[in-house]
């Protein structure tokens, strides 16, 4: 075993041009003696290009800002920056050229008063009580009465107009600097679309009929477009909150996934989808997946565990689309965690092929998953291939 | 290959960059920001598997790194104290989403730029472009799911030669282990993936 490890190592560093001399020989007279050993190589070099062909991802435009924006918040400061924090008010920013207008019509204000103050009659003319009620242009409000608000409120907006306060710089005033969107607001986003989705489960299955009185029977759920909203109460008793994202690929294109549902009937392809999930308590248990037990290995790495070889056969294909008429794609998406699991699969070919496809996600359909155990929590994966389905011998 | 006088050149750079950032000038540190953040947004992404999650975590790379500048020393690059930092947090953030019940998740909305396109794209479109698309995103994920089932020690690891082409000394200086390490932890990983992926191998 350990000469095996070694052997293993000894590839690994090779393939990466990481060996001494000495090794370097020892691994290519491995490689040209030992098929084997020749065999395993080949498949790491092949692991190897596939990541080197993954696409370097860029980060979000919005980063640098972000940083930059909270940097203003956590940086260490500066003398400088001490300095300014010093002379700006704690309250919301206001420009230098309003404190000025303030201070300007303030002593305006002030020598007018000393001025002519002590001698005029009073600016305000007491009320003139006729019919009981304040007469107008007069400033008589209670405290707190709408009327001395809007008197206060023009009183404000003409110390602004005077100081040459913009509209913008009122807005500044009286709001706090808009903060930038936090991430949980993306979570409200994600609400705010699923409220554009059907209010009720039975709306989001509208275009399913065909497959309801079927799924009714068992403990599955038939959705073409769900949301947030239109998760059954049911998952989310057993499962406590579910993530919207996991269903966004439904959120995303719901119109889309419509037409492929069949809503256009120009399309040519046919979709069968399910849900299914199981609880850690094995309730419902509708699905069987053939993961070792106690494993943790995601059982859906491996079509052939789970597909069952009854009634119909598969030739897998590969990745892609379909192709030709006998051809189907089939997605499968799992959530396994220690609470309970979320199987999501979804068939999809041509449309004159629908028969088969039915039977198909039946099929698939009928297997049960066993919980995960281990030190994962939580694993979702993403799968899909293309098969040519074919009746069983 | 970078020469050795090219090595040094960058290193000087750097050291220079770092010390106009420790004297309080932000446009030098919005230069770092521009100059790492794509490498730290990929990391945290092949870690988390989530852009969100990676594009929070890169925010919170930054930050650490402009409050621990003053503790950057320039035995090593600027790059590799930075994926350690940010291989650090990654690891925080990955044993805070496990207590908290969200472990990685790679689905078909892991659509971190415009080179990932929503799988659903390419459900019903069988030209040769969204399909390569649709492959490329497939790969993408199936990669990231056997990464997913390798420890926490071998992932860093195969991310770090596999993904972002480190050598072994730089991993062995990035992560604090020696390179006999990097070498054991690097084939015991790759073998898991080789395991995992062998249908698409």
């Amino acid at each position: 075993v350990k000469d095996k490890e070694k052997i293993i190592e000894l590839l690994s560093a090779y393939l990466d041009g990481e060996v001494n001399d000495e090794e370097r020989a020892l691994a290519e007279r491995l490689l040209a003696e030992d098929s084997e050993a020749a065999e395993y190589y080949n498949r790491l070099s092949r692991a190897s290009g596939l990541f080197n062909g993954l696409e370097p991802l860029t980060a979000p435009p919005s980063l640098h800002h972000k940083v930059m924006k909270r940097l203003g918040v956590h940086k260490s400061p500066g003398l400088a920056f001490r300095i300014r924090q010093l002379v700006r008010p704690k309250v919301a920013p206001v420009p230098l050229l309003t404190y000025a207008g303030v201070v300007v019509v303030i002593a305006v204000g002030m020598v007018y008063l000393i001025t002519f103050g002590l001698m005029q009659e009073p600016l305000i003319t007491p009320p003139t009580q006729t019919t009981g009620k304040p007469a107008a242009g007069t400033a008589t409000e209670t405290e707190g009465s709408p009327q001395k608000s809007e008197a206060r409120e023009a009183e404000r907006f003409a110390l602004g107009a005077a100081a040459g306060e913009t509209d913008a710089d009122k807005a500044r005033i009286e709001q706090p600097e808009a903060e930038e969107e936090p991430a949980g607001d993306r979570a409200a986003e994600r609400e705010t679309t699923g409220a554009a989705m059907p209010a009720s489960p039975a709306e989001g299955y509208a275009a399913e009929t065909r497959h309801e009185a079927r799924e009714e029977a068992r403990p599955t759920i038939t959705a073409a477009a769900r949301s947030r909203a239109a998760v059954p109460d049911r998952i989310e008793a057993e499962l406590g909150p579910i993530e919207p994202s996991y269903f966004t690929a439904d959120q995303r294109e719901p119109e889309k996934l419509a037409e492929a549902e069949g809503g256009d009937p120009a399309s040519q392809f046919y979709v069968s989808e399910t849900v299914t999930y199981i609880t850690e308590r094995g309730e419902p248990a509708t699905l069987d997946v053939s993961a070792p037990p106690g494993s943790d290995a995601n059982p859906l790495s491996d079509p052939s565990t789970f597909l069952p070889p009854r009634f119909l056969s598969f030739e897998f294909i590969g990745s892609g689309v379909p192709q030709r008429s006998d051809e189907v794609q089939v997605f499968v998406e799992s959530h396994i965690s220690r609470t309970g699991s979320i199987i999501y699969m979804r068939v999809i070919g041509q449309r004159s092929n629908a028969a088969l496809i039915e039977d198909l996600a039946d099929r698939l359909f009928s297997t049960r998953l066993i919980p995960a155990r281990g030190e994962q929590d939580s694993v979702s994966v993403f799968y899909s291939f293309v098969a040519v389905i074919k009746p069983a011998h | 290959v970078a020469t050795a006088e090219e090595k040094q050149g960058r290193l000087e750079e750097e050291r220079e960059l770092v010390e106009r950032c420790l004297k309080g000038d932000q446009s030098s540190f919005a230069e770092m920001v521009r100059r790492f953040q794509n490498m730290v947004f990929n990391l945290a992404y092949n870690f988390l598997g989530n852009p969100q999650e990676a594009e929070d975590l890169s925010q919170e790379v930054f930050l650490k790194v402009f409050r621990s500048l003053n503790s950057f020393r320039s035995d090593s690059t600027l790059k590799t104290w930075i994926y350690r930092i940010t291989t650090n947090m990654a690891f925080n953030r990955i044993k805070w989403l496990r207590r908290r019940g969200r472990n990685r998740q790679i689905s078909i909305d892991s659509n971190p730029s415009e080179e990932l396109p929503p799988m659903s794209d390419s459900l019903a479109d069988d030209a040769p472009g969204p399909e390569r698309k649709a492959r490329s995103v497939e790969i993408r994920i199936r990669l990231m799911a056997a990464l997913d089932a390798l420890s926490d020690e071998q992932k860093a690891v195969v991310i770090l030669r596999d993904v972002e082409g480190m050598s072994y000394e730089e991993i062995a200086e990035t992560l604090g282990i020696n390179i006999g390490t990097v070498k054991s932890r690097l084939a015991r990983g790759r073998a898991n993936i080789q395991d995992t992926m062998r249908d698409m191998l």
